[in-house]
């Protein structure tokens, strides 16, 4: 049985449609990474998951159960670490977690007491008083003290936070999963997670536009972006740059070449800075969208 | 227990203080209509002959009614900034949750009365001995199962509506169609028996106790409507 099962998903607000016909379903002990630009869709389709918001349409069933109607079961199993995760500042993490540990009927004092001390979270130090990488760690020992068959973190990785940062958590993430739980994980970009992922499912404006194991998704092209270059230089056409872009400050563009084509280009261009990511399927299906070609 | 708990916890101290307030304004209308030397004869009179104190007593009245009603709008209100993510995470169906916070604001209402018929017995004993204490706790008393009206009104717009703005826009207007109704009666344009149609009319329920108890019933049969849709809709 598949533990996340959604079929033609839609969710509307307002008439906007934040999600359109998502269809994927989730095996157990899987690694899923949803990822797509902030808002193509990813903190809404968790909180369908979750049972927060309702369908406009279409359904969403985790272990079997519809995630609004049934919610009560599917969350006994999951656990859901938010975006923005709000702890009250005047608690320690001792009572947060045996708030939790109330309504959890999995939970134990027991694991409460594990994770405190493998997460090494001060036992009676407020809210207020700790650092951002420990509130999150917090955060992350609420989601898992009910030892979750299903994992749901929403952007536990987000760009603006140091690395290091997302390392320790990342870290502290992997000593607490079980092989046999099913984690779905989003992020801006599918390599983001400092996690082994196994599957990723790219979404842009609410539409799935890929969805398949992580290292087929990943293509030999290149985004490079140069500061302090016009977009109509010539060399840009002589290296059959493509996808090719103006900013504001330079230019950004697509190469599927190897370096000894883009060395001598740049030596001519001359670039104040220079950034090269990876780009993925995802890119050059908006590039194929909007007609352009190498 | 512990969420119904918790959120009793964070809303008692507001409505204990409210209810005091309430308490001590309508001591003071009923102490000023009292001492002015009308009272007595302005009792007898009331039906006929409105007078400032008593319509001022009214006003209060359908201030503390619109004010139960609030309460019963922000029942199931999650608009806050993460409430609607920490609650959601919790593994307990939209129905539990809607009874958890149904049940912890009727608590605090009754907190709240309590304070202002407290402060109403302190008042009136302190003024004028225990009899008159005992007149204006009961006469008050009885007006109670109206603010109950207004709150579960409150808490069945609360559960159909996402937007807490709406939900206070619906129970607002009910009211004033089921006031307007009453006026209309008044004014001879509707049968007689519309005049009970409002809350307002009813508040004496030892007067008119069939009216009172049709306004029970009706506010009881607003809590089913309020779990189906809170159960379908968007937590936030």
């Amino acid at each position: 049985m598949s533990v996340v099962d959604v079929d033609r998903l839609t969710k509307s607000f307002d008439g906007r449609q934040a999600l359109c016909a998502v269809t994927f379903s989730l095996q157990p002990g899987e690694r899923l990474v949803v990822a797509g630009a902030p808002g193509c869709g990813r903190t809404t389709l968790c909180r369908v998951l979750m049972g927060i918001l309702a369908p406009t349409s279409g359904s969403a069933r985790v272990f079997g159960h519809d995630a609004l109607l049934g919610g009560r079961i599917c969350r006994q199993r999951t656990g859901y670490l938010p975006a923005q995760p709000r702890l009250q500042p005047e608690l320690d993490a001792a009572e947060h977690l045996r708030q939790r540990l109330a309504y959890s009927p999995r939970a134990s004092a027991q694991r409460a007491g594990q994770l405190l001390e493998r997460l090494e979270l001060p036992a009676g130090l407020c809210v207020r008083d700790m650092t951002p990488l420990q509130q999150r760690l917090l955060s992350l020992a609420l989601a898992l003290c009910a030892q979750p068959e299903l994992l749901i973190l929403d952007e536990p990785f987000p760009p603006d936070v140091p690395a290091g940062a997302n390392a320790a958590l990342a870290r502290a993430l992997e000593r607490e999963l079980d092989a046999r739980t099913t984690l779905l994980v989003t992020a801006a970009h599918a390599d983001t997670p400092p996690l082994p992922m196994t599957r990723a499912l790219l979404l842009r404006a609410g539409r799935v536009t890929a969805d398949g194991a992580l290292e087929r998704l990943r293509l030999p092209c290149r985004r490079v972006t140069l500061r302090g270059v016009r977009a109509d230089a010539p060399e840009l056409t002589a290296l059959r740059a493509f996808g090719v872009r103006s900013l504001p400050d330079g230019v950004s563009f697509f190469f599927d070449g190897g370096p000894d084509e883009l060395l001598p280009a740049l030596y001519a261009l001359h670039p104040q800075a220079l950034t090269v990511e990876e780009a993925g399927a995802d890119d050059l299906l908006a590039l194929a969208q909007e007609g352009e070609t190498p | 227990m512990k969420l119904l708990w918790e959120r009793l916890r964070r809303i008692a101290p507001g409505a204990a203080g409210y209810g005091a307030c309430m308490g001590l304004c309508l001591f003071w209308l009923v102490q000023y209509a009292r001492l002015s030397g009308l009272y007595s004869l302005l009792s007898a009179l009331r039906a006929a002959v409105p007078s400032l104190p008593f319509v001022l007593i009214d006003l209060l009245y359908l201030f503390i009614l619109l004010r139960c009603a609030l309460l019963g709008v922000h029942s199931l209100d999650f608009s806050a900034p993460g409430d609607a993510d920490r609650i959601g995470a919790l593994p307990l169906s939209r129905e539990q949750l809607a009874l958890v916070r149904l049940g912890a604001h009727a608590c605090a209402l009754a907190l709240s009365a309590a304070c202002g018929l407290g402060v109403l017995a302190a008042g009136g004993a302190l003024s004028a001995g225990w009899d008159f204490a005992r007149l204006l706790i009961v006469q008050t008393a009885l007006r109670l199962p109206a603010l109950l009206c207004a709150f579960l009104a409150g808490f069945m717009f609360s559960g159909i509506f996402l937007r807490r703005e709406r939900a206070l826009t619906a129970t607002v207007l009910l009211f004033a169609l089921l006031h307007g109704a009453a006026l209309l009666a008044f004014a001879g344009v509707l049968p007689a028996w519309a005049r009970y149609l409002s809350p307002v009319y009813t508040f004496d329920s030892a007067v008119h106790p069939l009216p009172a108890l049709a306004h029970a019933a009706a506010s009881l049969l607003c809590v089913p409507p309020a779990l189906w849709r809170f159960g379908r809709r968007d937590l936030a």
